[in-house]
């Protein structure tokens, strides 16, 4: 996939080879975060969430 | 001041504060040990995970890795940073909620079984000690350049250090003495980014100054430039990659389930206090390891256009003095193959081996222009260069002409990141000992006191055994690792998985696999790496997959054998059955 995506340059970078070496990490850390919020939401709905231990 | 004199300075102060936080956190009970109590906050774990996690490997090794990779370098920078994907989604979060002490601990009980236990520990032993071995190598590397001290003594030095905190304060004074060697390392990683950058292209922010235009005038974008440098010398463009797609998927993924399956990174999420903690961890630990993450490959287009730029068709004469110094460490050497008194840089190696100083009493002989001669036989191709991969982020700072202590910064960051993943392993191989072999196996009325000392003994033992094998380092820092990673995914990954997402998983499927996975990437690595090396090319291997690449395929054999293993026999018992369903719910 990279050689069809390196056709394409945005500023001095080929796409194929900024997805490759900087992209996919901000993805993966998107892709933390948006699980993280999805998760705790669900636990929430189906009463599954940890007890808040608070004053 | 000088290079070592500013070195000296920051190697003495991080240091100092090491042992002044070792001090501070002794551990009073096994509990405070293994798991600093689980009571860290999720932003420190995340901290001191990124620390424990970014290696020598990652701080000295994986820039100029990538430098030398070009394209291809990516199968590390995706592979290290997707693991923690793996680890948020599928694993930290179910462990957090088993609520034990270690990994041999969850596929103890899990399976219901002292075997399956006995064959964690050793797959973490394994695992710890060969990834230590590659720490240890990085401490004595820093200590005998920019020290000027023996590789010997630098690594005695590295673990006196690593022994006082981890053996006294055990996973709570490595938690803070982390978060300590975080903040060193990222600053001493990124000053030398931030100069570079700007001196190449004036845009100060490495991940953008790498996509900009040089500053010389030419108007070019620098990868443009860094592409055109080598076609020129013969070399595939720096943005285009030389692997082939199936191997390039092997090793992403091995790395990626490897890294998930670490128990030094695991264990790090047995620390904070709840289950949801557990899952944003991990966010904060993939951030702050993405910052470092994100800027190697933009060093690793600096320092490779720099040293093409130094070097190549230069007379060796007017050499800066870096290159003189880094000749006497024989990790940066020149060959006057065609006799002309320039350097030249081309595909291929330049000598038979790593490179081997001639000397006679002692004194090293030189050649015609005063270089560093060598014992070793020349290579028929033009190349006349031998760089080693792993001092590219140490002559940085040098190559591109930065102030001293910019130098000893990233030495005494190298230090951190070697010292904070060397502690995280020996406290996985001390807690494996004392809690999972004489706690759960051979002794368990043993007292929490007499438990600890056991702990205290083992991590000792392990500081030394890791010590030798930094005087004796077997091969490259990252390509020891890699090994490791291997490793961990075909033995651990698929048996937690299984545990977690498979209720019915027994232990004769889980053990079965474990030890199939294991045995089958040791003999493929071995088999290459250490007794046929010469048949370590493409055409030798099995589907074209690299011994980096082949735990991926371990770990595809253990799913199978343990699913397989896993028909013949009985269900595992309602009990175990139950605690599985109850890991999944984050409520207690």
């Amino acid at each position: 996939m990279a050689p069809t995506l390196n056709e394409i340059q945005i500023g001095g970078f080929k796409l194929g080879f900024w997805f490759a070496q900087q992209g996919s990490i901000y993805v993966f850390v998107i892709l933390i975060f948006v699980y993280v919020y999805l998760m705790n939401k669900l636990d929430i709905r189906f009463g599954v969430q940890e007890v808040e231990e608070g004053p | 001041m000088s290079v070592q004199l500013w070195t000296y300075i920051f190697v003495g102060i991080t240091f100092s504060l090491y042992i002044g936080i070792a001090i501070w956190s002794k551990a009073s009970s096994t509990s405070e040990f293994y798991v600093a109590k689980g009571t860290v906050n999720p932003l420190t774990n995340g901290m001191a995970t990124a620390a424990d996690w970014m290696s020598a490997a990652s701080f000295l090794s994986m820039a100029g890795l990538i430098s030398f990779m070009g394209y291809d370098g990516a199968v590390y920078l995706m592979g290290w940073t997707g693991g923690y994907v793996l680890l948020a989604l599928t694993l930290a979060p179910y462990l957090r909620k088993f609520g034990k002490f270690t990994v041999p601990d969850f596929i103890g009980d899990r399976y219901y079984s002292q075997i399956a236990r006995t064959v964690a520990v050793i797959c973490a032993l394994i695992v710890s000690f060969t990834y230590v071995a590659g720490q240890m190598r990085g401490v004595g590397l820093v200590f005998s350049k920019f020290l000027e001290v023996d590789i010997f003594w630098g690594v005695i030095i590295g673990m006196a250090i690593v022994f006082m905190y981890a053996v006294l304060g055990g996973m709570k004074g490595i938690t803070y003495t982390q978060v300590a060697q975080y903040c060193v390392l990222i600053f001493a990683f990124m000053v030398p980014a931030f100069f570079i950058s700007a001196q190449l292209t004036g845009n100060p922010i490495p991940q953008l100054g790498f996509g900009s235009k040089l500053v010389d005038g030419s108007d070019m974008y620098l990868l443009d430039k860094l592409d055109q440098l080598h076609t020129e010398l013969g070399f595939a463009a720096y943005t285009s990659g030389t692997k082939s797609m199936q191997d390039i998927f092997f090793i992403t993924v091995a790395l990626m389930v490897g890294t998930a399956g670490l128990p030094h990174v695991i264990v790090r999420f047995f620390t904070v206090p709840k289950v949801k903690d557990a899952r944003i961890s991990v966010g904060y630990a993939l951030i702050f390891i993405a910052i470092l993450y994100t800027t190697a490959p933009a060093i690793a287009v600096f320092s490779r256009t720099n040293l093409i730029t130094t070097v190549n068709e230069q007379p060796y004469d007017q050499m800066p003095e870096w290159f003189t110094t880094w000749e006497e460490t024989a990790l940066l050497n020149w060959v006057d193959k065609n006799g002309d008194g320039r350097i030249t840089y081309a595909p291929g190696q330049a000598i038979v081996g790593s490179p081997e100083i001639n000397r006679t009493n002692g004194e090293i002989v030189r050649g015609e222009y005063g270089e560093v001669t060598l014992l070793n036989p020349l290579t028929s191709t033009e190349n006349e260069l031998y760089v080693d991969r792993d001092i590219m982020v140490l002559a940085n700072p040098e190559i591109a002409g930065l102030p001293n202590w910019v130098a000893a910064l990233v030495a005494a960051g190298g230090l951190a990141a070697a010292l904070s993943t060397a502690a995280g392993l020996l406290l996985v191989i001390s807690t494996s000992v004392s809690h999972d072999l004489i706690k759960k196996q051979f002794n368990p009325d043993i007292s929490d006191k007499k438990e600890l000392l056991f702990a205290r003994i083992a991590a000792g033992f392990a500081v030394l055994v890791a010590g030798y094998f930094g005087i004796n380092p077997p091969g490259f820092v990252a390509e020891v690792v890699a090994i490791a990673f291997g490793l961990a995914a075909a033995s651990f990954f698929p048996a937690i998985i299984l545990g977690i997402f498979y209720k019915k998983m027994n232990r004769e499927g889980a053990i079965a696999g474990m030890i199939v996975g294991l045995l089958f990437t040791l003999a493929y690595i071995g088999f290459f790496k250490l007794l046929y090396p010469e048949y370590n090319t493409p055409e030798y291997w099995w589907f074209g997959i690299s011994p980096e690449g082949v735990g991926t395929f371990g770990m595809l054999i253990n799913l199978i054998v343990s699913l397989a293993v896993g028909m013949i026999f009985p269900d595992p018992p309602e009990e175990v059955q139950e605690m599985v369903e109850s890991i999944r719910y984050p409520r207690a």
